[in-house]
């Protein structure tokens, strides 16, 4: 018996992005995963820009992610000129990460993920229903915008972050007011990981090979060696190992490590730093299925959900803790070079590299993203996965297909470099 | 009451609400929004919402939300107001609610006039 299956628009992820499938006497003959968006040319445009635009334009590349964009940016600028940041500002990037991936990992999980779990077409058709859950995740998402609100200066492309520091500090008064939010925000992170981890996950092992920062003595997010199960290696290093290949069919390109697919994200990186979760986050993972070199990529959402009490819990650390001292940024001493910035951003590693010339003009630039990372692997895990859905309705493997692709979070607009479904 | 505007400053087709609302800054207080969660904040107040509405050529005024075309959330990039609103309604928690749509252009004068009208007597009703 042939099949062919063709989504054309791959619904409940970020951006657009089309698979083709062939199936033929119960095997995969063809499974092809493009993204249709869009070419978005943001490493052609920065190119001949100062080194302080780097991070105000890539920033545009997506609006759930900007506040990733505009860190990594930084970072690689002052990479290439051997700036270090002060204590002060790494706290507040960390602060504006964590605010991000709190919003982004609640989003995904109440509004992309959980419909598919619960059998509903989307978050609007449960929220009658489900109206608790949908507050719990309201609550997330505006505590999330209010962090990166008041630390980044904007809730979307926040606009303090700059090369060399911090342009406008969050008051005082402003992190103890967020400290006391994260506090509450506590018992919707737990709600959050019971409501995840009383799900039906599909039992699925990826053929893969986990990627993450790992940095000793703390859940790596800013920086770190990126780690897999079989070696690492260092930031600047990464053009050795991390290969990127365009397929005419996708606007977005495909990386791969050493011939090989590998996964970013949460999943990789507890897999990876486990050991560095907050107190209360290694508790919600001792009573999750996560172990050791989890590979079932629709355990990424309990991830997530784990990830959301270490975030909340590293917030309010943060805010507990920081004196914020009134810092003039730095005035970077600009010299010809190229720097790499390498951060866990919500859906995984993000890459920039530029490359500047001794008065700052970015004469090269590269930004690979983590869906642009995981497209292979969620491709291959498509062609290993439907033959064990074979007997079912073209209608419920298209949408094992889709929760499978959504268990990534991936982001087809950043990466545009994402999902329709063509079965042949 | 609360009055909350919708925009984008730097996007001709959707920045005609805060046009609008800067026109009307000594006779309102307007709350510029840039995220629809920001509603959450003002959930036990009566809300106007001053917006741009796509593919409208004149300033209307909606009461009914089952007005707004619903759109399904293909993705965190569809949450707009539109179905932040529907969300909120589902949910029971959607706050006493009027919004004023204007067109992405037209007669600025004229609509804000318009606009001035339609809240002077939207609040008398609320109040």
């Amino acid at each position: 018996m042939t099949k062919e299956i063709i989504l054309n628009h791959i619904t409940k992820i970020e951006g657009h992005a089309k698979l083709e499938l062939g199936i033929d006497q119960g095997k995969v003959t063809k499974c092809e995963l493009s993204s249709v968006e869009g070419s978005r040319y943001f490493e052609g445009m920065v190119k001949g820009r100062r080194f302080f635009e780097a991070h105000e334009m890539t920033s545009r590349i997506c609006g759930i992610c900007s506040c990733a964009h505009v860190i990594a940016a930084i970072s690689a600028v002052e990479d290439a000129v051997h700036y270090t940041p002060t204590k002060q500002t790494k706290e507040l990037r960390l602060l504006l990460t964590y605010g991000e991936r709190i919003r982004s990992h609640a989003t995904h999980l109440y509004f992309l993920a959980l419909p598919d779990y619960l059998g509903y077409e989307s978050a609007l058709a449960m929220a009658s229903k489900f109206k608790k859950e949908l507050q719990v995740a309201l609550s997330l998402i505006k505590l999330g915008n209010s962090i990166i609100k008041g630390v980044g200066g904007r809730d979307l492309h926040p606009v303090s972050a700059t090369p060399g520091g911090w342009l406008k500090f969050p008051k005082q008064e402003d992190l103890s007011s967020f400290a006391n939010l994260l506090r509450e925000a506590k018992v919707a992170a737990k709600k959050t990981c019971d409501l995840f981890l009383s799900l039906d996950y599909p039992k699925f092992e990826s053929n893969t090979e986990c990627f993450a920062l790992h940095q000793k003595g703390e859940y790596a997010t800013l920086g770190g060696v990126f780690t897999g199960d079989s070696g690492s290696f260092t930031k600047d290093r990464y053009r050795e190992f991390i290969n990127e290949y365009h397929e005419d069919r996708s606007t977005a390109n495909f990386v791969v490590k050493k011939d090989h697919r590998y996964m970013v994200g949460a999943l990789p990186r507890i897999n990876h730093s486990a050991e560095y979760l907050s107190h209360d986050a290694k508790s919600l993972l001792k009573s999750s299925p996560l172990r050791k070199s989890s590979k079932n990529p629709f355990l990424n959402n309990i991830a997530q959900a784990i990830e959301l009490m270490h975030c909340i819990d590293e917030s309010m650390r943060i805010c507990l803790n920081l004196k914020i001292v009134d810092e003039k940024p730095q005035e970077l001493v600009l010299r010809k070079g190229t720097g790499v910035g390498c951060i866990e951003v919500p859906r995984g590693t993000l890459w920039h590299e530029y490359t500047l010339t001794d008065e700052g003009i970015i004469s090269g630039a590269n930004i690979i993203t983590p869906t642009a990372q995981n497209l292979l692997n969620m491709q291959e895990d498509i062609r290993d996965y439907v033959p064990s859905l074979l007997s079912l309705p073209k209608e419920k493997i298209t949408l094992q297909v889709e929760k499978l692709i959504r268990s990534y979070d991936p982001c087809f607009s950043c990466s545009a470099h994402f999902l329709e479904v063509n079965w042949s | 009451m609360k009055l909350l505007v919708f925009g984008n400053p730097y996007l001709n087709e959707d920045n005609l609400a805060l046009i609008i609302a800067d026109n009307l800054q000594r006779d309102f207080e307007f709350t510029r929004c840039t995220s629809p969660d920001e509603i959450l904040n003002f959930l036990g107040e009566e809300i106007i919402i001053l917006d741009v509405v796509k593919n409208s050529g004149i300033p209307m005024l909606i009461t009914d939300l089952n007005q707004i075309k619903k759109a399904s959330l293909m993705s965190l990039h569809d949450f707009d107001v539109g179905y932040f609103l529907a969300l909120l309604q589902n949910m029971e928690m959607l706050p006493q609610i009027t919004i004023i749509g204007v067109p992405p252009v037209g007669d600025i004068d004229k609509i804000t006039q318009q606009v001035k009208s339609w809240i002077k007597k939207e609040s008398c009703l609320l109040s």
